[in-house]
């Protein structure tokens, strides 16, 4: 520590920090534009000035070092005179448009030309203008606005990993941007909109939607993925405007990704207003008495034959009352891992809770790391984040996987298996992670060999190494990995290889909530805190051959989301009586005969459970649209009428006790570690025609709200198959054709993209509406034909065409 | 599109004398290279220079549009740089680039039409001693006069 004398006032700061650091800290006001706690220091903007006795410039507080004794003045005249003059150079360029701009009002620039600018400028000569580029759907630019702080340069080069806006030219023709007019495609860039001090870059979607002022402000939690990150969703006379990042330097720091940032716009789009029941072929919107009817009398008629989906993006409120419903009508079909393709891995591994096993903060202290079949960059981007941190510290992280993805951070050994190859591959680290440790090779792993599994043994052997050999290291089960046809297998040897690695154990888990849809009981062989319940099966049978005859669909859309949407498809056909409950119009909507309308994440009140095991609550932050209920009030009313006992709920609150209590019983705490894989069953090793499908998820597809946000889905809403480039030069198919693919379960029309990070013989294809007629998402495709040119046509799902 | 063999040799060598893990340190050497052998750098040639040095693509073009003597339009067989610095000026450069201009039959930053000559207009060369000085590919000529201007030209293709 060292004493330093701000203001006159003496205080204890720790050596080596920066002045504003020590200022921030201390409540002191200092202005700044550059300068941002989660970024490098630039001293480019000078706004920082403050005066340092025995120097004789003004020096930037947030480049200046404290250090024993050091007296600085941050409001003398000298330094106020510093920042006036700093505040007339700027302002010489920057343009008077602050009431058509849509940073008016939350603006740095315009508080700070207030508290230090001049009344007048001396300036009489013409301003710079700067041509606006397209950065796509999402930012909006307006250069000549731009103060040339570097902030949102900085953030894509040290924290989206991958730099796409620079400062070309110089002097006073340096211009912030692609050069090019390139899209920007990070899944972090929005962020570069809160960074922007002034209103060069703004909120695209937003724009010119609100004034900042007339705004109230509504604390969430982002319902997409489960690192939960805080945010607020800001709204005018009831209608969600935008939402933003709140700082929790526990979860998401300072940041959130582009997919939590814009999915707010499907609030406003394809809602289901008004509760319907279908007629014959018709829809008819119809009252919530009517509905209720039709609903509760097809529940009665199907008694117990009923299964339930649950949606891992629902709250565990809505979790828990859905399994309570069921289960209180007889019924044992309930799942939330609609996308799960391993109908085994309940008898094998029987407690799958999908805990990172850790704290976040904790990824970014670790010396080594693996992680198995996952993507974490566009699955979890702000734990991927924190792993970034810590390659940045000179951690070891390694993936394995069955492509490899456009990544944004250095990996150690980045391994692809051969397709279909997984669980070899997996036992193969395990087995070099057991001979380096020399404590001799467990029998199970006695015949892993990792040249079968497509790997080179002396990259598995380093990778091993960094494993071991780190005072810290993680095996992390990615979310593909989770859904894998071989997941039990997967798990259990994953599981394996950290221990004998001695290393920490834990899940990039696949969806927002499906820490709290275990706990709560979503699953078929295990009840709320996993007390014993009659066993049921899990969607990978009811949503496939063996399908009930009623079927309760909440807040989700198997017909897209199913391990093969084919499948459900005919088991949707199959049921008598499909009880949907849905906030937005979708394929399984549709398909119900009965369609109650719920409220949206912002509209909703509720809690999710994240990864690392923090239960945190949210409230609405605006009215359901048309009739939209919450759902656990739909799902009250089901229960209560149907005489399901304990169901007169009155508060949201009474059932989030009862989820509460089912998360502790179930060991959910902030940090705790997943449950221990029990023996999976032997997986058979895959072949087949073709290409082996993997159906890595998108970020921008993977739930139904996000499937309904426009911008998002202008930028990035067609899914495209990536093959290898020796695949396409073998089928005569070049990079963006439209190429029919041919799956177990029909076709799908979709635009090829060449990537040398995927293995010949395999087709990375997500799972999502355009690639729901293949089938199973795991499943085999070939390509039927080359189709340049005719990119316009329809996709068609056609089952018998398998 | 690739870059030619002696671009990519003359970038290996400049990367030796660079830390491995820092190929940007080799964008400016990088660029020259591409520059002497292609003319000038369009967009293909710097996002081949970027792919070649593994780096993004904004890297090389924040460096090639800061230095002005990295060309990013055509330029002529021969380029004539003249400085109109203090030095050069005080002795007289007017009278050159007039001479320049008028015999060339174009102004600054222009190009004549047979593609056999651009002008551009430089800050100081470094040659203050020989003032005024023109550049003209691998050549200083100093103490440069309106006479001087047309043996020169004179004496390139």
């Amino acid at each position: 520590m060292a004493q330093i004398f701000i203001n006159g006032e003496a205080h204890e700061v720790p050596e080596g920090q920066m002045l504003i650091e020590a200022t921030d800290a201390l409540g002191i006001d200092v202005p700044r534009f550059c300068y941002h706690r989660g970024l490098s220091v630039a001293a480019n903007c000078r706004m920082c000035l403050v005066e340092v006795a025995n120097r004789k410039t003004p020096a930037p507080a947030c480049a200046t070092p404290v250090s024993e004794g050091m007296e600085v003045q941050t409001h003398s005249e000298g330094a106020l005179e510093a920042r006036r003059a700093i505040m007339e150079f700027l302002l010489i360029n920057h343009p008077l448009d602050c009431p058509i701009c849509d940073q008016g009002g939350e603006c740095d620039l315009q508080d700070f030309a207030l508290a230090h600018g001049s009344g007048h400028s001396r300036y009489r000569e013409p301003k710079r203008a700067v041509a606006d580029e397209d950065l796509g759907p999402l930012i909006e630019t307006e250069m000549t606005r731009c103060i040339h702080c570097t902030r949102c340069v900085r953030f894509g080069e040290e924290v989206g990993g991958y730099a796409e806006l620079g400062a070309t030219f110089r002097g006073e023709e340096m211009e912030i941007g692609t050069y090019v007019g390139r899209t920007v495609e990070s899944e972090l860039s929005g962020n570069m909109i809160d960074l922007c001090p002034v209103g060069a870059l703004t909120s695209k979607p937003y724009r010119y939607k609100a004034r900042v002022w007339e705004m109230r402000h509504h604390p969430t939690i982002c319902p997409h993925c489960p690192v939960g990150c805080n945010m607020k969703v800001e709204e005018v006379d009831d209608e969600v405007k935008r939402v933003l990042p709140v700082t929790n330097d526990a979860i998401n720091e300072d940041w959130i990704c582009d997919k939590g940032r814009y999915s707010y716009e499907a609030v406003h789009h394809d809602r289901v207003a008004e509760p319907h029941i279908k007629v014959g072929d018709r829809w008819r919107a119809v009252s919530w008495e009517t509905a209720f009817n039709a609903a509760l009398k097809g529940l009665r008629s199907v008694g117990s034959d009923l299964a339930a989906a649950v949606a891992p993006t629902a709250t565990v409120e809505e979790q828990w009352l859905t399994q309570h419903l069921v289960r209180g009508l007889g019924a044992t079909d309930i799942d939330h891992r609609l996308g799960l393709a391993d109908p085994d891995l309940d008898a094998g591994v029987a407690n799958a809770t999908p805990l990172l096993g850790q704290r976040l903060v904790d990824l970014e202290a670790l010396d080594g790391a693996l992680v198995i079949g996952g993507n974490p960059r566009k699955d979890q981007p702000l734990a991927n984040h924190r792993l970034r941190k810590a390659v940045a510290r000179g951690a070891r992280v390694s993936a394995l996987g069955p492509v490899r993805y456009p990544r944004n951070l250095d990996h150690f050994r980045d391994l692809v298996h051969g397709p279909g190859q997984a669980a070899p591959a997996v036992a193969a680290v395990a087995k070099a992670v057991a001979e380096a440790g020399g404590a001799g090779v467990p029998a199970n792993l006695q015949g892993a060999d990792a040249e079968e599994a497509g790997l080179d043994p002396r990259e598995v052997q380093e990778l091993a190494d960094s494993l071991i050999h780190g005072r810290q290291t993680s095996v992390l089960v990615g979310t593909l990995a989770q859904e894998d046809p071989q997941a039990g297998e997967l798990i259990r040897l994953a599981h394996q290889a950290a221990r004998l690695a001695g290393a920490a154990f834990g899940y990039l888990a696949a969806y927002g909530n499906s820490v709290g849809a275990w706990a709560t009981g979503c699953v078929p062989h295990r009840g709320p805190g996993g007390d014993p319940v009659r066993e049921g099966r899990p969607a990978a049978a009811f949503l496939a051959s063996d399908p009930r005859r009623g079927i309760l669909t909440l807040g989700c859309d198997p017909l897209v989301e199913a391990a093969d949407p084919v499948a459900a498809q005919a088991a949707f056909e199959a049921a008598e009586l499909h009880v949907a409950i849905t906030s937005h119009w979708s394929a399984t909507a549709r398909a119900a005969d009965v369609v109650l309308p719920m409220a949206a994440y912002p509209e909703n009140e509720g809690a999710y459970a994240s990864g690392e095991g923090r239960l945190q609550a949210f409230g609405p932050a605006a009215s359901p649209v048309g009739e939209a209920r919450p759902a656990w009030k739909i799902l009250r009313v089901l229960a209560h009428t149907l005489g399901v006992p304990e169901s007169e709920f009155v508060e949201v609150g009474e059932i989030r006790e009862r989820a509460e209590a089912a998360l502790t019983r179930a060991g959910i705490a902030l940090g705790a570690s997943p449950p221990e894989p029990g023996p999976a069953l032997e997986a058979e090793p895959r072949s087949g025609p073709g290409l082996l499908r993997v159906p890595a998820r998108h970020i921008y597809h993977d739930d139904l709200f996000v499937r309904r946000a426009p911008a998002l889905q202008e930028q990035f809403g067609r899914l495209t198959a990536t093959i290898s480039p020796e695949d396409a030069a073998e089928r005569g198919v070049d990079e963006g054709d439209a190429v029919r693919f041919e799956g177990p379960g029909g076709s799908a029309r979709l635009p090829v993209h060449l990537d040398g990070g995927v293995p010949p013989g395999v087709a990375w294809i997500p799972a999502g509406e355009d690639a729901a007629s293949l089938g199973p998402a795991f499943g085999w495709v070939r390509l039927s034909d080359r189709a340049a040119g005719r990119t316009g046509e329809a996709v068609t799902a056609d089952p018998s065409e398998a | 599109m690739e870059l030619p063999e002696p671009v990519t040799r003359r970038i290996d060598q400049a990367r030796t004398r660079y830390p491995a893990e820092e190929p940007r340190a080799a964008v400016i050497e990088a660029l020259h290279a591409a520059q002497d052998e292609l003319g000038w750098l369009d967009q293909p040639t710097l996002d081949a220079v970027a792919d070649y040095l593994g780096l993004e693509p904004i890297k090389v073009y924040e460096a090639a549009t800061f230095y002005d003597m990295f060309n990013r339009e055509p330029v002529g067989r021969h380029h004539v740089r003249v400085c109109t610095n203090i030095s050069c000026w005080l002795c007289d450069s007017d009278a050159v680039t007039d001479r320049l201009r008028e015999r060339l039959g174009i102004d600054f930053g222009e190009t004549t039409s047979d593609g056999r000559f651009t002008l551009t207009e430089v800050e100081c060369l470094g040659a203050c001693g020989g003032a005024p000085v023109i550049w003209i590919g691998r050549s200083y000529y100093e103490n440069a006069t309106p006479e001087r201007v047309e043996e020169i030209l004179d004496g390139l293709e």
